[in-house]
């Protein structure tokens, strides 16, 4: 048995899947209606979700109910957040400055440090592991190992090589990179392209997934209705 | 009624009017008075002759007047003041110019014929006087040192002159000389009265020497009347050398006549009907003796002298003769002719005197005899001249402005053109004019004149050469002779209508820009692309079903009918795949959780994403919940709370489990912050998230209480399709967990990115379920089939139909692209 609730649910969300669908014939009025009725309802449901969820629970009851500790811990993000309010006003707005700094200045270091100490020292001892015989798995060959880091040794560097564009200087000032240059630039390319082609695999993956996935939304709709 | 003609605007007003009615300007003159700037329009032109100067020899010097002509006014002023003490029996009131004249008569034995008799040196001494004195200060030197008042007979002339000249003189005018020139030379209809006329008469002796001479010279025609009117003293002369009272109107001797007729009508003035000449009392003088040297010379131009046809008085034939052939000094430009040589007039040479000469000495005491001699001879010499043609004379602008404005004989013109004249210029600060006007031309000689050769004295006191005007006004503007106007009677004058025969179209400048044909061209190119630029462009039609149109709807109609076989046929006949590495380490670290085990859930997928996630997550989570882990559910997506809450409804409805909130799951909510946020939960999770999204406190009570970290989890799994937010989780959770493993389920477009974290060495990451694949397969290792086993063989024919439409494309491609390549070649090979 379904509910009406959920019949109604589900009648919405075949009709919105049929607009959608509807892009296949090119730009229309159904699939605008659909976007535009998911990006309201998003936009509404984050307003509440960041009301309920921060506002009131972090900023505001603890100035209200809580205690003093508590209170003066909440005032130094209340006066931020009223600097950032004051970035809507052209005349105001450079009060927000100090704030907006705040927030770039602590997601920077979050995300540089981040990126340093969670990828990039991790993923260039890995690579530099590939080539310790020493650290070849039981069961696995180490030729095999070897071989695998030196592929990924050339895809790097020739990817690298690939996105560096600086030549010297040339006589005929006509600036050309040297012929082993533009070979490992050319293997960087290769490996460029399977990369994409992976990714572009997986975003297939991924849409068909999802089609397949509505698809069978609307067959098990209409086979639950007979 | 005679009409007076305006010296400024030079219309016609009625004689009775004393300022044109067009213009306001005076149209008698104003007689200068004794006092400066007093202008006198009411006075008798004549009045000067009876008025002292009171010049004196201190305001010469101020005003730069020459010594010679201050002694000559100290001794005007004081013969007069004397003549006015002891009145003389004939001469009562006689003028020191008419006294003076008849010293300096007795004294000219050595001028030549043709010499200026003495009476009329001294006449001229006593216009020229005024003459000398500078435009400006004209008006200071009005008086005169001769004239204490005025004759009878000068007021009789008035009388009977009827007629002052029509034009009026503006004494202030620095050349109101020359204007009074032009009216003498003007020929004149009616008679007119000239001022100063009466000032020649004044010597009865004299006139009668004068009047004798010239009837020997003049024809046998009108000689009786002449003789006899010469030999006796008229009437009006004797009554001015009785008394001033006398108003009876006295005769005017003929030869006076004749001059006064030339005098009144100067060249360029219409008619002088009745307008007074406004000739200063100290250039009157001056201007009756060239008058009357004018009336002998104008013979030959042929010009009517001035005449004074209505006056009552006779003139006597010989001066009429004389006057009417004589041509007057002021004639056309274009009868004269330019004379290299200057000669001084032998009647002037006694004019130049020099400055410490004393007016006394001047005057020779001469008797009557020697004084007619003198005096008929310059008027013999101007009858010889009579015959000759009239000679080109320019007027020397700045000298003519010494000469009172009456007309110049031939001789008086050359002489003040001349470099000799340059003193009295310069006297007369003027020498800027002389510059400018035009050399002084040579006067050819007359029948009857020759060349006065200059005295000693005089030649003393003759400028250099280098102070004649040296500049020669243009031929042209020589001949060019203003006849109206305040500069009438002046030469070198630029006309006002100049140029006027001669002008002409002025060039056709055109100011249009000139634009060649090319410019047009590129004109109109730019401007075409300039209003092309601001209108919309036809967009062409776009068909409906076009080719690739069409292509796309094949190959959707047929993935549908492929994705929908197994759908219709309700058959899965296709194997599942084998699950992988990372699968199987993700299943192995599920299976090594403890029973009731804490595992936060992070639930940071798009809902667009539901679909495939929800089928990759569904086997992962049926092992949770068989293991009985307790779930803990955040996001840092805002629609992740509510995707989350879904999933754990659908997976336990599912599987058939029975998961709660808050007993199985808590359901955190949303953490702001993104990766800042991240970092703070992992570091205090309490904090960050205080509360469940029903309220209750799960850090206080429940498998959560006491948690200060991640690392007190059991497992922390992330679902995103996101690479950044599975980065996010990877670089700034994974530090914290410790010993706590990570797992990733992820969308299969970003397994490429996951998969290097998960075979570090380090393992970041300890179990990756990617994609329907991923799903299906631990599906299949869990034995729990699920929706990815439903969706498998869709997938799979979709991902066997996309793939082999791949391969199609590419070879149609390829193909295309050879044959392509090929007939180019070949074309080219033709060629």
């Amino acid at each position: 048995m379904i509910g009406m609730a959920d019949l109604i649910g589900t009648l919405l969300g075949i009709m919105l899947t049929l607009f959608v669908f509807s892009y296949i014939l090119g730009d229309n009025v159904l699939f605008r209606v659909a976007t535009y009725l998911f990006i309201g309802t998003a936009a509404g449901y984050a307003a509440v979700i960041a009301w309920y969820n921060v506002i009131w629970p972090q900023l505001l009851r603890p100035l209200v109910f809580g205690s003093q500790p508590e209170r003066l811990f909440v005032l130094f993000p209340l006066v931020l957040s009223g600097m950032l309010l004051l970035k809507v006003s052209p005349r105001y707005t450079r009060l927000g400055n100090p704030a907006v700094a705040f927030l770039v200045g602590i997601g920077v270091a979050t995300a540089i440090a981040g990126a340093v100490l969670g990828t990039i020292f991790p993923q260039v001892g890995a690579s530099i592991n590939l080539f310790d015989a020493e650290g070849v798995a039981p069961g696995e060959n180490a030729i095999t190992e070897l071989f695998k880091g030196g592929l990924i040794l050339l895809g790097t560097l020739a990817t690298l090589i690939y996105f560096h564009f600086g030549t010297g200087k040339s006589p005929a000032n006509n600036p050309k990179r040297p012929e082993w240059l533009e070979w490992l630039a050319l293997i960087g390319q290769l490996f460029i392209a399977i990369t994409f082609g992976a990714l572009f695999a997986g975003v297939f993956s991924a849409a068909l997934t999802a089609l397949i996935e509505r698809l069978f939304f609307i067959t098990d709709f209409l086979f639950s209705l007979f | 009624m005679s009409d007076i003609r305006c010296p400024m605007c030079g219309k016609s007003n009625p004689s009775e009017r004393e300022t044109c009615q067009y213009c306001q300007a005076r149209l008698k003159p104003l007689i200068i008075s004794q006092q400066p700037g007093e202008p006198s329009a009411d006075k008798d032109p004549l009045e000067f002759l009876s008025q002292s100067t009171g010049y004196s020899a201190s305001e010469s010097e101020d005003e730069g007047i020459p010594d010679w002509l201050a002694s000559l006014r100290q001794g005007d002023q004081t013969d007069i003041q004397s003549d006015e003490a002891e009145p003389s029996d004939e001469e009562e009131k006689l003028p020191d110019w008419m006294q003076a004249e008849k010293v300096k008569t007795a004294g000219e034995s050595q001028q030549d014929e043709g010499a200026l008799p003495d009476w009329l040196t001294s006449f001229r001494d006593s216009g020229t006087t005024a003459a000398v004195v500078p435009p400006d200060e004209s008006a200071e030197s009005a008086e005169l040192p001769f004239v204490e008042e005025e004759p009878e007979w000068v007021s009789r002339l008035d009388e009977t002159a009827g007629i002052p000249p029509d034009q009026s003189i503006d004494l202030a005018k620095p050349d109101w000389q020359d204007l009074v020139e032009e009216q003498e030379a003007q020929p004149e209809t009616e008679p007119t009265r000239i001022e100063g006329s009466e000032q020649a008469f004044s010597i009865d002796d004299r006139l009668n020497e004068l009047a004798e001479e010239y009837t020997r010279m003049q024809p046998k025609s009108g000689t009786d009347s002449v003789s006899e009117e010469a030999a006796a003293i008229p009437d009006w002369l004797s009554a001015v050398e009785g008394s001033e009272a006398e108003e009876e109107p006295e005769s005017i001797p003929d030869w006076l006549a004749g001059a006064l007729v030339s005098q009144a009508e100067p060249p360029g003035i219409a008619t002088r009907d009745e307008a007074e000449l406004p000739v200063p009392e100290d250039l009157s003088a001056a201007l009756t003796q060239e008058r009357a040297a004018e009336e002998i010379a104008s013979g030959e131009t042929g010009e009517e002298p001035l005449q004074l046809a209505d006056l009552e008085t006779t003139t006597p034939d010989w001066l009429d003769e004389l006057v009417s052939s004589k041509p007057s000094a002021i004639v056309e430009p274009e009868e004269k002719e330019a004379s290299s040589e200057i000669e001084v007039p032998e009647w002037l040479t006694g004019y130049d005197e020099p400055m410490a000469l004393d007016l006394e000495k001047q005057i020779p005491d001469v008797g009557g005899g020697e004084e007619s001699g003198i005096l008929l001879d310059w008027l013999e010499e101007e009858a010889e001249e009579a015959p000759k043609e009239p000679e080109a004379v320019s007027i020397d602008t700045a000298v003519t402005s010494f000469v009172a404005p009456f007309a110049l004989d031939e001789e008086s013109q050359a002489f003040l053109e001349s470099e000799e004249s340059g003193w009295m210029v310069e006297s007369a600060d003027l020498e800027g004019s002389i510059e400018a006007a035009e050399l002084p031309t040579e006067i050819e000689e007359e029948e009857g004149l020759s060349k006065a050769e200059l005295p000693s004295w005089l030649a003393a006191m003759r400028p250099l050469e280098t102070a004649a005007p040296a500049s020669l006004v243009a031929e042209e503007s020589e001949r060019q002779v203003e006849g109206v106007g305040p500069l009438a009677g002046l030469k070198s004058v630029l006309p006002s209508e100049y140029d006027v025969g001669t002008l002409k179209a002025p060039a056709a400048y055109t100011v249009k820009l000139q634009v060649s044909e090319s410019q047009k061209a590129h004109i109109n190119l730019i401007d075409e692309l300039i209003k092309a630029e601001g209108e919309a462009g036809e967009i062409p039609s776009r068909r409906i079903l076009g080719p690739q149109h069409l292509l796309l709807i094949g190959i959707a109609v047929i993935l549908l009918l492929a994705l929908l076989w197994p759908v219709l046929t309700e058959k899965q006949t296709i194997s599942l795949p084998a699950f992988s590495d990372e699968i199987f380490a993700a299943s192995s670290q599920i299976t090594n959780l403890p029973g009731n085990a804490p595992v936060l859930l992070a639930v940071d997928y798009e809902p667009g994403m539901t679909g495939e996630l929800e089928a990759t997550v569904n086997a992962v989570l049926d092992h949770l919940m068989l293991k009985g882990a307790y779930l803990t559910l955040v996001s840092t997506i805002t629609s992740g709370p509510a995707q989350a809450e879904r999933l754990v409804q659908e997976v336990s409805n599912r599987a058939g489990h029975t998961y709660q909130s808050p007993d199985q799951y808590a359901n955190l909510g949303f953490i702001p912050g993104s990766l800042t946020g991240i970092r703070a939960f992992s570091e205090t999770p309490n904090r960050m998230a205080p509360y469940a999204l029903d309220g209750s406190s799960v850090w206080t009570e429940g498998p959560l209480a006491g948690f200060q970290s991640l690392a007190d989890f059991g497992m922390v799994i992330v679902l995103t399709e996101n690479p950044n937010t599975a980065r996010a989780w990877i670089e700034q959770a994974g530090p914290l967990l410790g010993e706590t493993p990570l797992l990733m389920v992820v969308s299969a477009q970003i397994e490429p990115v996951v998969r290097p974290y998960f075979e570090v060495g380090s393992q970041q990451v300890n179990g990756i379920v990617a994609g329907l694949p991923g799903g299906a397969a631990y599906e299949q290792m869990i034995g729990r089939p699920g929706p990815a086993r439903k969706y498998w063989d869709a997938y799979s024919l979709g991902v066997s139909l996309i793939a082999l439409l791949i391969i199609l494309g590419a070879v149609i491609n390829v193909t295309y692209y050879l044959l392509s390549s090929r007939k180019s070649t070949v074309g080219e090979t033709k060629r």
